[in-house]
């Protein structure tokens, strides 16, 4: 059933020119900063090469340009979960899955899923840029898979939070508002806090990607994630079942 | 499944319903039995929608518990039970739950593969359900480039697909032209015949041509049940509207025997009125046929809703000596 849900969201999702406008435009995004940060590495190279140990290409082009979409991530995902379930209230499909013989788990997992699978594919060109490398030098493996891993787990901490702040209203554009106003926030919680061991960091998805992107697997961080991306789904079928009860 | 399905497909105690501080239902029982076509009929806002979002587990009704409520799908409690009992039924809002983006294949193939319909016979009860509902033509349309009707028409395939025991469909005709309403109705009578259907209307009409048994609401309550033919008899009025090009004087009309009263609608319509059992319509015809009057059109008399409702109540108060 939640395969089913998933693949109707993504159904849905890519019968939409404007998804495809999207993906194009976001390509070109992400090459042209990995371009940038190549320039860049190329202009160093030479004096890089004079230092005993020098950083690779991995640690000078990969995990700044991860950063960076990250960052983008932030700010995208809330245009795509605003849909999810705001827009199917706006339009009174909602009833088809209220009236189906489906939990609100079901219908909470098959939309985060479907859009998590979405979102990857987005994403999964940067890594792809990132090996058209390989055969011109040696990559760091380690590093991209745990810069690829911490991604995956941020964006699905932000997709559940939107999932769930779709869920509390019927207008899309509001939810979008709401989902990018909380993720920001949680974002200048973590660059405002001046000491460095302060706790407002620790509630910032993007401070936990930190370890990720410098290629540290911290189960801590990973637990993180899973435990964010839980309460939200939570919380989001909570508020589908307060919809059987307040209309 | 209509072999495995008990005899009484629906039964609902007790339903309320209030929204805030406003009670919107009260006390609505209801009971279905396997090939039967329930009108739900009333004004707007009268709580049909209401009535029936509970009926499929859109809404949930009111302290379940305190107020003795259930409702029983087949026997199952929709309530404790949700999936199983809501595999049994087919609901079409009052607004078709359209994803107008999916083509009208790829969206009923969902809708059967969410109720349960196994991978393999999805495409069997695809062809059948287009059939039925006359799709036949617009499988690998967009359903947001498709006319009002046929998305109407989209929506009750949904709501069929999967055969479901009971049929509960929100004001499936409105909006509709009246060969297309002609045709839903067909299929409504149809689907009578198979398993059971609920449906609401605020048209009279409606419940006299597809409906074997009709409760009418009124502000949450359910103020009448029976059969429609029974209700016919409160929606009929003894008279009818007749046209003549070449009237003769009122007075000429109010003396033929049998007529009570005779009332002037323009130069060539009138309206007669008369005893329920004694129709002067005969003696009328001849005597236009005789003397000239050149009879145009005569139609019987067609009740209101606010008739039925008059007089529904009025016998109400008259039994009980209370005023509702």
């Amino acid at each position: 059933m939640i395969r089913l849900l998933a693949l109707r969201e993504l159904r849905s999702l890519f019968a939409m020119p404007s998804t495809w406008f999207i993906l194009a435009a976001l390509q070109f995004i992400f090459a042209w900063l990995f371009l940038a940060r190549l320039e860049a590495f190329l202009e160093i190279q030479p004096q890089l090469a004079q230092l005993a140990n020098p950083p690779g290409v991995t640690i000078t082009v990969a995990a700044p340009l991860f950063n960076t979409v990250a960052l983008l991530m932030m700010m995208l995902t809330p245009m795509f979960t605003m849909r999810l379930i705001a827009e199917e209230r706006r339009n009174q499909t909602l009833a088809l899955l209220l009236s189906a013989p489906l939990s609100g788990a079901h219908i909470v997992l098959g939309k985060f899923f479907g859009l998590l699978v979405f979102l990857a594919a987005l994403m999964a060109g940067v890594p792809l840029m990132l090996y058209t490398l390989a055969p011109g030098t040696n990559l760091d493996h380690g590093l991209l898979l745990s810069n690829i891993i911490g991604l995956l787990l941020l964006t699905a901490s932000y997709a559940a939070l939107g999932l769930y702040i779709s869920a509390l209203t019927a207008q899309p554009v509001i939810a979008a508002i709401g989902a990018l106003a909380a993720l920001a926030g949680l974002w200048l919680a973590d660059i405002g806090a001046a000491a460095e061991d302060s706790p407002w960091h620790l509630i910032s998805p993007l401070y936990h990607f930190q370890n990720f992107n410098t290629g540290l697997l911290d189960s801590g961080d990973a637990v993180f994630f899973v435990l964010f991306s839980t309460v939200f789904l939570l919380l989001a079928v909570r508020r589908i079942h307060n919809n059987r009860i307040y209309g | 499944m209509p072999d495995t399905t008990p005899d009484i497909t629906l039964s609902a105690r007790n339903l309320a319903r209030r929204f805030g501080n406003r009670q919107v239902i009260h006390d609505v029982s209801l009971e279905l039995r396997r090939g039967e076509v329930l009108g739900l009929l009333g004004h707007n806002g009268a709580g049909k929608s209401t009535t029936l979002q509970m009926l499929t587990g859109c809404l949930l009704p009111d302290s379940a518990e305190k107020n003795g409520c259930s409702i029983e799908i087949c026997g199952i409690d929709l309530l404790r039970q949700p999936v199983p009992a809501k595999a049994r039924i087919g609901y079409l809002p009052e607004t078709p739950p359209l994803y107008r983006e999916l083509s009208v294949n790829d969206y009923l193939s969902f809708a059967a593969r969410l109720h349960g319909v196994k991978p393999a016979a999805v495409a069997g009860a695809l062809a059948q359900t287009r059939q039925r509902c006359g799709l036949e033509a617009v499988g690998k349309k967009i359903i947001g480039t498709l006319s009002k009707g046929y998305q109407q028409r989209v929506g009750i395939a949904q709501a069929i697909i999967h055969s479901p025991a009971v049929i509960i469909l929100d004001e499936p005709t409105v909006g509709l032209d009246p060969a297309q309403t002609r045709d839903i109705r067909a299929l409504i009578r149809e689907l009578g015949n198979s398993g059971s259907v609920i449906l609401s209307t605020h048209l009279l009409g409606e419940v006299e041509s597809v409906c074997h048994r009709v409760e009418i609401m009124r502000h949450g309550r359910l103020i009448y049940g029976g059969t429609s033919a029974g209700m016919q008899q409160y929606g009929s009025v003894s008279g009818f509207i007749v046209s003549l090009r070449n009237p003769p004087p009122l007075s000429e009309l109010e003396s033929i025997a049998g007529i009570g009263s005779v009332e002037q609608l323009s130069a060539t319509q009138f309206r007669v009125l008369h005893a329920p059992d004694n129709n002067p319509g005969d003696a009328l015809l001849v005597l236009a046929a005789q003397r000239g009057w050149k009879v145009e059109q005569f139609a019987p008399l067609q009740a209101t809703l606010e008739e039925v409702f008059v007089k529904i109540t009025g016998a109400e108060t008259a039994t009980t000596g209370e005023n509702p």
